[in-house]
């Protein structure tokens, strides 16, 4: 049987895929038609748009591997033994109850409080999220209050207060005891004065 | 910084000889004077035993022994460099030991709230070894870094204007620290504290703990010694108790104190602390002379025995009254969910 050659197969011209249309750039031009024909705040639509996103397509998460491995980093150890071991982790880590490496929540607890916002966790939308951050999950008052630590005035920070006070006090339409509760804490982190001086 | 030594023992093994072997070598160093081996005291060691001569050696003495075996055999393997890292690992342990003294001797505030142990502002300035201006920066730089969180790295407890820092609070502070003092030997320090303060506390509150133990044995012993019959009736009871002569709420440091103990009737505990006042009074060894003296004085025998409890006990300051030692302080204190 005569082989077939290449020649022989008639030649395909490769169909191009139908252009698909930025959905950013479609989720940008509905909020603007939303906020022009219903006055709609653009910033409530956007902040709806990125939550429904980040819903749909979380964006990935580090493994247990990736987290213990910027653990050991930030400690200055290479294995889950001499973290144990370690004075240091230790003593950040005492108040935390009781920790496993190996449990994910318990090694992004960690991450969260001594290295920072977790990639995949920055930017996030939802309840208890100020600033692109859960305020549950971070102690981080100066970025709750959107300010910048060396050029903010006590004055600036109770203004930043008293404007998400407005907001989430229990008293307020918009208002939330438990967010409320976390404001006022932040709040004090950073302007409480340790009277009693020895 | 102090002069580090190091035992003659300490010194042998690390050489890989014998204590004697090292004898003889000091021997021969001191039998020829001004030659090329020579060992100085003041310099090279220090006679901690005038009799037996014993010594303890500084590293240039050590180094001295060192280039002696070197040259005359080469039995040691041991270089100059691990001379070095030896004494200063030797300085580091005597470091590490003053960290822990000073961390005891600064803690009677301790408290253990919301699963975390707790120190006054005022000890921690001390257990940092720090002045109180710096250590003001030291918290205004820890708050810029937004590193400084109410109730986890710090508190007030019960409208006390006194502020508390938490474990996780003195790592913050002491890496902060860490960064902006320049002296090595304060980064060491620092470095130090942040190394020791965990294992020792937990080392106190387990003696804490082990007190409690301590005081109910205590007791025991107070009953046998007693025979088992009240001291102030000298006659058996149904039911006895073991009294404090120095309250045991007031006087901690004294409650497991065999001296401080006196086998009584249930009915006269009752009786002593009705007399008192209830029984929260910070009772003393006074006190129960003069209850004795107006309620029991035919018994002669236990005002002289008590008299002479009150010599072997010298004179107490209740808690409050001089520095509270964190050895006493009430176990309830470092305990979970207090």
């Amino acid at each position: 049987m005569p082989k077939k050659t290449a020649s022989a197969t008639p030649k395909k011209t490769p169909k191009k895929p139908p252009e698909k249309a930025d959905p950013h750039l479609a989720i940008a031009a509905e909020i603007q038609r939303l906020v022009e024909t219903y006055g709609i705040a653009k910033d409530i639509l956007e902040d709806l748009a990125r939550f429904v996103t980040r819903q749909l397509q979380p964006p990935p998460q580090f493994t247990v591997k990736q987290l213990q491995t910027a653990i050991y980093q930030h400690f200055g150890v290479s294995n889950a033994t001499d973290l144990k071991k370690s004075a240091s982790f230790k003593l950040a880590t005492s108040g935390m109850g009781k920790l496993s490496l190996s449990n994910r929540d318990d090694l992004e607890r960690i991450y969260r409080r001594h290295i920072g916002i977790l990639p995949y966790e920055e930017g996030e939308v939802g309840y208890g999220c100020i600033n692109g951050i859960n305020i549950f999950k971070y102690d981080l008052p100066w970025r709750t209050f959107g300010l910048d630590p060396h050029q903010a005035t006590d004055q600036d920070i109770k203004a930043a207060y008293y404007r998400l006070s407005k907001m989430y006090h229990p008293d307020s339409p918009t208002g939330d005891d438990k967010i409320f509760q976390r404001l006022n804490l932040f709040y004090k982190s950073l302007t409480e004065k340790f009277e009693q001086w020895p | 910084m102090a002069v580090v030594y190091v035992s003659s023992n300490k010194l042998a093994d690390f050489l890989g000889i014998s204590v004697n072997e090292l004898k003889e070598i000091e021997e021969y160093f001191d039998r020829i004077p001004d030659d090329q081996w020579e060992l100085k005291e003041g310099r090279d060691y220090r006679i901690v035993n005038k009799r037996s001569g014993l010594r303890e050696y500084t590293q240039s003495g050590a180094h001295a022994i060192l280039s002696f075996l070197r040259f005359q055999e080469e039995q040691s393997h041991k270089s100059s460099g691990d001379i070095k890292i030896w004494f200063n690992q030797e300085r580091r342990k005597k470091q590490k030991a003053l960290v822990d003294h000073k961390i005891l001797q600064n803690s009677s505030s301790l408290i253990k709230r919301q699963d975390q142990f707790w120190l006054s502002l005022r000890d921690v300035v001390k257990i940092l070894g720090t002045r109180d201006d710096f250590f003001r920066k030291l918290v205004e730089i820890t708050r810029k870094q937004g590193k400084l969180i109410r109730d986890i790295h710090y508190t007030f407890f019960n409208n006390d204007n006194t502020a508390y820092i938490s474990l996780s609070g003195i790592y913050e502070l002491a890496n902060a620290m860490g960064q902006i003092i320049k002296q090595n030997h304060r980064k060491e320090w620092c470095q130090d504290v942040g190394e020791r303060i965990t294992p020792q506390i937990n080392a106190i509150v387990k003696e804490i703990q082990g007190r409690q133990k301590q005081i109910e044995k205590a007791k025991d012993m107070a009953k046998k010694r007693d025979r088992n019959i009240c001291k102030v009736t000298q006659r058996a009871a149904s039911s006895l108790a073991v009294h404090h002569l120095y309250s045991e709420a007031h006087y901690p440091h004294l409650a497991a104190n065999l001296s401080n103990l006196i086998t009584i009737a249930d009915e006269i505990h009752n009786h002593f602390h009705q007399w008192m006042g209830g029984f929260n009074q910070a009772c003393t060894i006074d006190h129960f002379i003069q209850y004795v003296l107006e309620c029991h004085p035919e018994n002669t025998s236990l005002i002289l025995w008590l008299n002479q409890q009150k010599e072997t006990l010298g004179q107490q300051l209740p808690v409050g009254a001089g520095k509270e030692h964190v050895l006493f302080i009430p176990l309830k204190r470092v305990m979970e969910n207090n």
